[in-house]
């Protein structure tokens, strides 16, 4: 294990220890405020894996480097985890404060598209045989994703005049509304969030190269096996 | 070899061959209508009186819309594809004047399914109309995102193995926001306010959609 990694175990640790033990309750939220360490930096993360989705297949169209493209899958992959994470921790929310899993708040919905687009994102990728056109169609539709992406995030919610969910860390106005201690414990519940998610995903590049490349390289002599041994006849 | 058309004038030419394709075939626009007066009958049979209501209404009518759109676009590429003129097309135009002519193809296609729909909608619901000069604008804007964005999820589509199936589930959840737009902005123009920051959402997601397609078709071009 490399110190960093240790690093970000004693990190995410600490601000779990710190979200229950240091920062203060939210007003109305009562001891619902401890999602918001957990919640937000999940769907943090997963607008975060749409722009290296996106920035990856910009960069596999302009240079035509498998490995960007791997990354750009990979992200889209992960995306899918930490949307569905946020999500379901935000269902656990509504549960609890407001008695329904689904309310049918803007701010549901619109993450619950977001995982759609993950989810359609990787359908199109499994529909394309060829590697190259896959890398190329789905690097298309990543970007067409990224632009989207913002829309359902930032500005569809604000549309709405019907919400439940609590006003944003920067509201409407512009301003932030938080106490010192919750959004210092909320900024390094993102920050440890948004590191474990690189982590992860230059591990899942890594797998993904590792596999390219044992399918490119030619069978090791000796190593070879006959169709009917493979085939156990 | 005779040298390539200027932009708009190969546009024009893709253009034509798409509404001369349409009219002797009638493959989009034929199902496209129907579909409508079905999803149109079935939606406001089910709705009733409720139906009238500016929020229903706004639903009702965007959500055949989509549908019907959905319907006649989605395959504008895969046609191609399968009737083995997608080559041709390569050779006789570049990209830009492909993507340009069937984003006009589109928006004449659409065009006639929106002016059905309204006019199916104004008889069999009829709801009233508070605001007609922001409904015009809702519908025009809407209508030009989803004339942008389907296109490009279509030519996505004809590069993948099955094209019916994965329209929907392809095109929907990139097309939310313009959606969501429109539905917003047609139940404020039907309540009589000027449905303005709809419009921008509109607007700007159109032009986003237009300048993204414009770029990043070239690459769904290629062979």
């Amino acid at each position: 294990m490399k110190w960093w990694q240790g690093g970000l175990f004693v990190w995410m640790a600490a601000t779990i220890v710190a979200g229950f033990v240091y920062a203060p309750l939210a007003r109305k939220l009562y001891e619902y405020t401890r999602i918001i360490y957990f919640h937000i930096p999940a769907a943090w993360v997963s607008m975060v894996a749409f722009f290296v989705a996106g920035i990856e297949g910009a960069r596999y169209l302009l240079k035509r480097n498998p490995v960007n493209d791997l990354r750009s899958a990979a992200a889209a992959r992960l995306g899918l985890v930490f949307c569905a994470l946020a999500t379901a921790t935000g269902m656990l929310f509504a549960k609890a404060m407001w008695g329904e899993y689904w309310n049918w708040d803007p701010r549901q919905v619109t993450i619950f598209f977001l995982l759609l687009i993950y989810a359609a994102y990787l359908t199109l990728r499994a529909a394309v045989d060829d590697p190259e056109r896959r890398a190329r169609v789905s690097a298309v539709y990543a970007i067409l994703a990224m632009i989207t992406a913002p829309f359902l995030m930032f500005v569809l919610p604000r549309l709405s005049e019907f919400t439940l969910h609590p006003e944003p860390i920067v509201n409407g106005a512009g301003k932030l509304e938080m106490h010192p201690r919750m959004f210092g414990v909320f900024l390094s519940s993102t920050g440890a969030f948004t590191v474990l998610f690189f982590w992860i995903l230059s591990l899942e590049v890594r797998a993904a190269r590792a596999r390219l490349a044992s399918r490119a390289a030619p069978p090791r002599e000796g190593r070879e096996i006959s169709l009917e041994r493979a085939l156990g006849t | 070899m005779s040298a390539r058309p200027g932009l708009w004038a190969g546009a024009a030419a893709v253009w034509g061959k798409e509404l001369r394709g349409e009219w002797r075939a009638r493959y989009s626009i034929g199902s496209s209508l129907l579909f409508a007066a079905v999803t149109l009958a079935v939606l406001s049979f089910a709705a009733g009186p409720q139906a009238r209501r500016p929020e229903t209404a706004a639903v009702l009518l965007w959500t055949v819309l989509l549908f019907s759109a959905t319907a006649s676009l989605s395959h504008a590429f895969a046609r191609e594809v399968e009737g083995g003129t997608w080559d041709l097309l390569r050779q006789a135009a570049g990209p830009g004047e492909v993507l340009l002519g069937k984003w006009l193809a589109g928006l004449s296609v659409l065009g006639l399914v929106e002016g059905f729909i309204l006019a199916g909608g104004a008889l069999l619901v009829a709801p009233s109309v508070g605001h007609p000069g922001g409904l015009c604008a809702i519908l025009v804007a809407g209508t030009v995102a989803l004339a942008v964005g389907l296109p490009l999820v279509a030519a996505l589509l004809a590069q993948a193995r099955s094209h019916g199936g994965l329209a929907a589930a392809l095109a929907f959840p990139v097309l939310v926001p313009a959606v969501f737009a429109s539905v917003s902005g047609t139940r404020r123009a039907l309540e009589g306010t000027w449905p303005g920051g709809e419009l921008r959402i509109l607007v700007a997601f159109a032009a986003a959609l237009a300048l993204a397609g414009w770029r990043l078709f070239d690459f769904v071009w290629e062979d």
